[in-house]
């Protein structure tokens, strides 16, 4: 009867997380990748191990990414670049934006809101790659690397300075 | 104070967004104003888009819709790209069935192929109706039927110990 018992928790145990229906987070591996700037230079994820990395996967047709980008400002204010790299980059080159786009919308902050989005701007593959990777759900997805290319921590949606930072600090402490 | 704020980043966001439709749109635009019907659509419902275009008929016509919540901040990245067929003289329609059932609001985009060129049209918003009950079955993350297996199964292995230790 005890042999029986046992064999039931230990059954329990094994199935409780397939059947409470928990999953995996995903994208969690910090795979490298590349991208093209707006200066028709591919760069890698890994050109930029050693500093902490916010990565930000956004399109120009998406208001919310449009609020983020006040949001980045602020801790491109806030943070050294030898600390702290930002990479914004439109996954939405699947859905038909193009470097004309991007390039109007950075103009269009210049002009309009007077804010200079001094930080370094690019653009996935037509195939979708980055997005596929990070941002498959929607825009902005956002991701903060440590300085050795660990995802660590994620948020699909807009995100505020003051969360961004919290975990911003965390990842340059880490290190 | 916040909304204050909150007021003047809309208003600010909303010239950029229109500032980069311009430019991508150009001018002298033979697209018209874009229409919905519903005016103010259910999530997950089908909703008719018709636009009309003037001049020279386009070779094709398509559709952009993106849903987006403005609660989360995230627009969908499953954005539908759909065909409108020329539904009477110069006027182009096409019914697009939405997919997401937290989306507060949609965008939607005309595009015309004219001459070989596509002609973008400005940016229409459109806000959704909210509807009673939300889910469509998507798998949002939390346990739901397999708990109920699981609480299940532990009550009749419960009851089967039980009536052993009876016997």
């Amino acid at each position: 009867m005890k042999k029986l018992r046992f064999l039931f928790v230990v059954v329990l145990i094994v199935l409780l997380p397939v059947f409470s229906g928990c999953t995996e987070e995903k994208n969690n591996t910090g795979d490298d990748f590349s991208f093209t700037t707006l200066d028709n230079e591919i760069k890698r994820l890994s050109d930029f191990y050693g500093k902490v990395v916010v990565l930000d996967c956004m399109a120009v047709n998406c208001q919310p990414c449009m609020y983020q980008m006040f949001e980045l400002k602020k801790i491109s204010e806030n943070y050294s670049s030898t600390d702290v790299a930002i990479l914004s980059i439109d996954v939405w080159v699947s859905n038909g934006e193009t470097a004309s786009m991007l390039q109007d919308m950075i103009d269009a902050f210049e002009n309009q809101a007077n804010l200079t989005l001094d930080w370094t701007f690019g653009l996935d593959d037509s195939e979708g790659t980055i997005e596929n990777m990070y941002a498959a759900e929607g825009v902005p997805a956002l991701y903060i690397y440590d300085k050795k290319g660990n995802i660590y921590y994620s948020h699909v949606g807009y995100e505020s300075y003051a969360d961004l930072a919290n975990k911003i600090d965390e990842a340059l402490i880490k290190n | 104070m916040k909304n204050e704020r909150k007021f003047i980043l809309t208003i600010v966001v909303v010239s950029i967004l229109g500032a980069t439709a311009v430019l991508a749109a150009g001018t002298g635009l033979p697209i018209g104003t874009i229409t919905v019907t519903p005016s103010a659509p259910a999530a997950l419902s089908t909703v008719t888009i018709s636009v009309p275009i003037s001049g020279e008929a386009p070779s094709e016509v398509r559709v952009i819709i993106e849903e987006c919540n403005g609660n989360t901040g995230i627009c969908y990245s499953d954005v539908q790209n759909v065909s409108m067929p020329l539904a009477s003289s110069s006027i182009y329609r096409t019914d697009v069935t939405l997919k997401h059932s937290d989306a507060t609001y949609i965008t939607i985009k005309v595009l015309a192929k004219i001459n070989d060129v596509w002609q973008v049209s400005s940016e229409k918003k459109v806000n959704l109706s909210v509807t009673p009950d939300g889910n469509n079955g998507d798998d949002n993350g939390t346990p739901g039927f397999e708990l109920v297996v699981f609480v299940a199964a532990i009550g009749v292995s419960l009851i089967l110990i039980g009536r052993k230790r009876v016997k």
